[in-house]
């Protein structure tokens, strides 16, 4: 066995990404998944929150035509397909904007609340908003 | 614990409330979030029950005085942080951007 | 320490450039290593060789100053949206891929993100 093997069971913090604006009125979360997508690419450890405004990001059936910026909905849940285990949101700040899960995009999807948020926030070494 | 760092007003943007739902450690103010220092600021009540949770609560001095905040302003028990404090801070606790 | 900064804002439009260069700067004076400053989004513009703020601080200058103690990298992919090409980069700045930013993920003990708006 090569010295250089990572030993077994050592696990790296994990890279949080925090989504809390909502797609495109801003750039913030189409470049957080970009972010993502690169990140989980170089085999990092990710994971990643909607919470406040950014668990609009999830919502189905997104796109108007004239407008043409995309389906971001359906980027996030082709993270899976990358490498990302789940897309957590937060179920305090779905049930204050009246959104239940059904409203999202069919990906696995798991609701936390809050004091998991604080959880997975102390568990990274790092964390960026988007 | 986490050093929280918030650089919005409280008047536009509720990024303290946001950090307050899991905040322990420090929350430092920097830019824009200097003003959620003041006195009469609509954060008061949340940064003081932060503070009375042991959370600290840091200004960065060089954004206050941009602005022309000074000590009569402030509300009583943040501490102000020059940069090379906030280089301490970072010391001490890994960082939390609430931007 | 080993300290790694993003940066996703341009130059002038919001403070968060000026944060990033002060922070860094403080950090290297109490003698750590900023393993280096990611410009992301519109953070590549403060990379701009061409910008001129006379009578100003002049926030290309203060990032080539920057990148003269530690790296300055741009994020191609950005720095294509906006029109930002190699040749327009001011000195002491390189334009990179996201393995720049994961290098510094990697190895740093401390993390920062400037930006916003």
């Amino acid at each position: 066995m090569s010295p250089e093997m990572p030993v077994e069971g050592t696990s790296e913090r994990p890279v949080l990404l925090l989504f809390r604006r909502p797609p495109y009125g801003t750039v913030f979360p189409a470049e957080g998944l970009r972010m993502a997508e690169a990140l989980l690419a170089f085999q990092l450890p990710v994971k990643a929150v909607f919470l406040e405004d950014g668990i609009f990001n999830l919502v189905k059936g997104q796109g108007n035509a004239t407008l043409a910026f995309g389906d971001l909905g359906a980027a996030f849940a082709g993270l899976i397909a990358t490498g990302l285990k789940e897309l957590l949101v937060v179920q305090e700040d779905l049930s204050a904007r009246r959104v239940k899960i059904e409203d999202l995009v069919d990906a696995p999807i798991r609701a936390i609340r809050v004091t998991e948020l604080r959880a997975l926030v102390d568990e990274a070494k790092v964390v960026m908003p988007f | 614990m986490k050093l929280h760092i918030i650089s919005r007003s409280a008047s536009s943007h509720s990024d303290i409330e946001a950090a307050a739902r899991i905040a322990s450690g420090a929350l430092l103010l920097i830019e824009d979030g200097v003003l959620s220092a003041v006195n009469g600021s609509p954060a008061r009540e949340l940064l003081q029950r932060l503070m009375d949770e042991g959370v600290l609560v840091f200004a960065l001095q060089e954004d206050l005085e941009a602005r022309g905040l000074k000590g009569v302003f402030m509300l009583e028990g943040i501490r102000t942080v020059d940069y090379d404090g906030f280089v301490g801070l970072v010391e001490k606790y890994e960082v939390v951007p609430w931007l | 320490m080993k300290i790694g900064i993003l940066l996703m804002a341009g130059p002038y439009q919001h403070e968060a450039a000026d944060t990033a260069y002060h922070f860094a700067k403080a950090a290297l004076a109490r003698g750590h290593e900023v393993l280096g400053v990611f410009l992301y989004t519109d953070g590549v513009n403060v990379a701009n060789r061409c910008i001129a703020a006379p009578g100003h601080r002049n926030l290309a200058q203060m990032f080539s100053e920057l990148g003269a103690k530690t790296r300055v990298v741009a994020c191609g992919t950005c720095a294509r949206f906006r029109g930002l090409t190699k040749e327009s980069l001011s000195t002491g700045t390189t334009m990179g891929g996201m393995g720049a930013l994961v290098k510094f993920l990697q190895d740093c003990d401390r993390f920062l993100v400037f930006g916003g708006g």
